[in-house]
């Protein structure tokens, strides 16, 4: 291999990896933009985050959730946010199959942020103890 | 091998502490052993194809650092990854081809899993708990040896036991024979009796593989594959022999039993990672040979996730992140599928890249089967067989810190090295060295000629 060919191969090499980068990171933000459309539509659902039909909580190590009720579908709608107040879930039971946004794996990119002070009243309000909600805060680092 | 077994075993405290640490330390011995190798070996014959197609692999993985939402995680086992492929690349570059120095590496990579085999049996022995999985209403007991669980260890033997059997075949002496055959009782054994039933497959796909290719007459092809037949239906049987318990064993007792943390926690309504078949736990099921334990309803719900990343994925090693389950009748962070695993971590381009590199490992495995070498390359094609066939049933080809993955890409490269490259247009036949490099070739390698070491594979004393 002579030094022309091996200098057009690594700038060959660079400039796709160039692209694979640019590509990576675009498909990132745009899967990150139709979740966050998603969970957008179901706080818009749920309205107030302590509203009456609010009818369960979940208590995870990395997130929080809370549930509310339409009709007879206790867990019909389901908001899920991170310590720092980020949404990285959503759930629309009310149809047959369940409808799912999530942000799990990568809730930096949400942009979908509740009032996670509220969110903490809703908690204590279904039974969470106070030291829980701050250990959900000490464990996220918030 | 042996390391890395025991960083997924349940050996307090060797596991985690100690072992979970080491073979970061290993891996990295090995890579720079290799290298040396490679460079003393001054090597020619490696296909650059293959080569190339596991460089573009290991970059576009280590770059998928950039794209994913756990750069950290995913540079750490991406760089795992890139360690191991370029230590196999580098043996078998190092190998130059030669089948007695790939033998010598298959032998090691043999002692290891009979080690691991081993110790298995004698935790039993000791008395260990943890050495097996107590029965429950819908599975029997299983042998889970130094494993965490019975997958664990089962996938390791199942990839070494087409080498015992070319240990068996390539042995000597009668002790050498005895042992090889003592090994291979061992393993397979061990991994029968854990009834995973991935494993037992793909020791099946790779023992008829070996059978297949292994050089010498059809009789001698028809007594392998025909034995390797009976050896299935055997060890299916043996999964069959354990009866499921009448009643649920209580384990863990000092954790207690979960209890919700007021009457309206939803973890105890439906919970999230058994939302979807939820309705079907009143239902009692008894996990049966043939039954996928969920897995065709994860894929599925793999490709749905992969849709939203097509091309690049989320990111190497984060499979357990992006797929997330909620499945009721299966239980596991992974897809448990090595090429569905790979879409969802680098999409469409990185399991095309992936695919391609196995073709190419394929196209030059078939030189190598076609050559001189040609016993000690059915055992390394039939370890890559099995691996390929276990990948469709488990999550562990990109995985450095499963117990199987060395053993699986080492063969596989080694297989790679063992047929060289592709003969170029123009030249006549099989690949040939020139004269002249013929005759340095022999000074540098004083070892049996090729035409020589066929008539020994036959069966013909030198």
């Amino acid at each position: 291999v002579n030094g022309r060919r091996l200098a057009i191969g690594a700038v060959a090499a660079l400039v796709a990896a160039a692209a694979l980068v640019a590509l990576g990171r675009w498909e990132r933000d745009r899967r990150a933009e139709e979740q966050v459309r998603g969970m957008a539509s179901v706080v818009r659902l749920v309205g107030p985050l302590d509203s009456p039909q609010l009818s369960a909580f979940r208590y995870l190590k990395n997130f929080q959730c809370l549930l509310y009720r339409r009709g007879k579908n206790r867990v019909a709608l389901e908001l899920c946010a991170d310590p720092a107040g980020r949404v990285v879930e959503a759930f629309d039971r009310r149809g047959a199959d369940p409808r799912i946004w999530s942000l799990r794996d990568d809730p930096k990119k949400s942009t979908l942020r509740i009032d996670r002070h509220v969110f903490d009243r809703a908690l204590m309000r279904m039974g969470v103890p106070q030291d829980l909600v701050d250990a959900a805060h000490a464990e996220g680092g918030s | 091998v042996v390391w890395t077994a025991l960083g997924v075993s349940h050996v307090d405290v060797l596991n985690i502490p100690i072992a979970r640490a080491v073979r970061w330390g290993m891996l990295c011995t090995l890579l720079a052993l290799s290298i040396a190798y490679a460079v003393s070996a001054r090597p020619r014959r490696y296909p650059v194809s293959v080569a190339l197609a596991a460089a573009s692999l290991c970059a576009i993985a280590t770059l998928s650092a950039l794209w994913s939402g756990s750069p950290t995680l995913t540079l750490g086992r991406a760089l795992s990854f890139d360690a191991l492929v370029v230590a196999g690349l580098c043996l078998a570059a190092g190998t130059d081809g030669r089948r007695r120095e790939v033998g010598q590496v298959l032998l090691a990579l043999l002692a290891g899993a009979a080690i691991v085999a081993a110790g298995g049996v004698l935790a039993l022995a000791l008395g260990d708990e943890r050495s097996y999985q107590a029965a429950t209403l819908g599975t029997p007991v299983r042998f889970n040896g130094l494993g965490g669980n019975p997958n664990a260890m089962a996938l390791l033997l199942a990839l070494a036991l087409p080498l015992a059997a070319w240990a068996l075949f390539e042995a000597r002496s009668r002790a050498g024979k005895a042992a090889a055959a003592l090994v291979f009782v061992l393993l397979d054994v061990s991994m029968a009796t854990s009834g995973s039933r991935g494993a037992i497959l793909a020791s099946f796909a790779g023992l008829v593989t070996f059978g297949a290719l292994l050089p010498g007459t059809r009789a001698r092809h028809g007594l392998v594959v025909g034995a390797s037949v009976a050896l299935l239906l055997v060890n299916i049987g043996v999964t069959r022999i354990p009866q499921n318990a009448d009643r649920n064993p209580v384990i863990n007792q000092e954790f207690g039993t979960p209890t919700p943390i007021a009457p309206a926690d939803a973890e105890f309504i439906l919970p999230l990672n058994s939302e979807i078949g939820w309705d079907l736990r009143n239902t009692p099921r008894v996990r049966g040979f043939f039954e996928s334990s969920g897995r065709v309803q994860a894929w599925r719900s793999g490709v749905e996730q992969w849709a939203d990343r097509p091309l690049l994925g989320y990111g190497f090693g984060t499979e357990e992140r992006a797929f997330v389950d909620r499945l009721y009748l299966f239980v596991g962070s992974q897809l448990e599928n090595s090429y569905l695993g790979t879409l969802l971590q680098l999409g469409a381009v990185g399991l095309g890249v992936f695919l391609a590199l196995l073709v190419l490992i394929a196209r030059a495995g078939r030189r190598a089967v076609a050559s001189a070498a040609g016993g000690t390359a059915a055992a390394c094609a039939a370890v890559a067989v099995g691996a390929a066939f276990l990948a469709a049933g488990q999550s562990f080809l990109t995985s450095v810190g499963n117990a199987a993955t060395a053993t699986a890409w080492l063969c596989a490269l080694l297989l790679a090295g063992l047929g060289g490259r592709a003969p170029r247009r123009g030249e006549e036949g099989e690949q040939r060295l020139g004269d002249e490099e013929e005759e340095e070739a022999a000074q540098r390698h004083p070892e049996p000629r090729l035409d020589v070491v066929r008539a020994d594979h036959d069966g013909v004393r030198q």
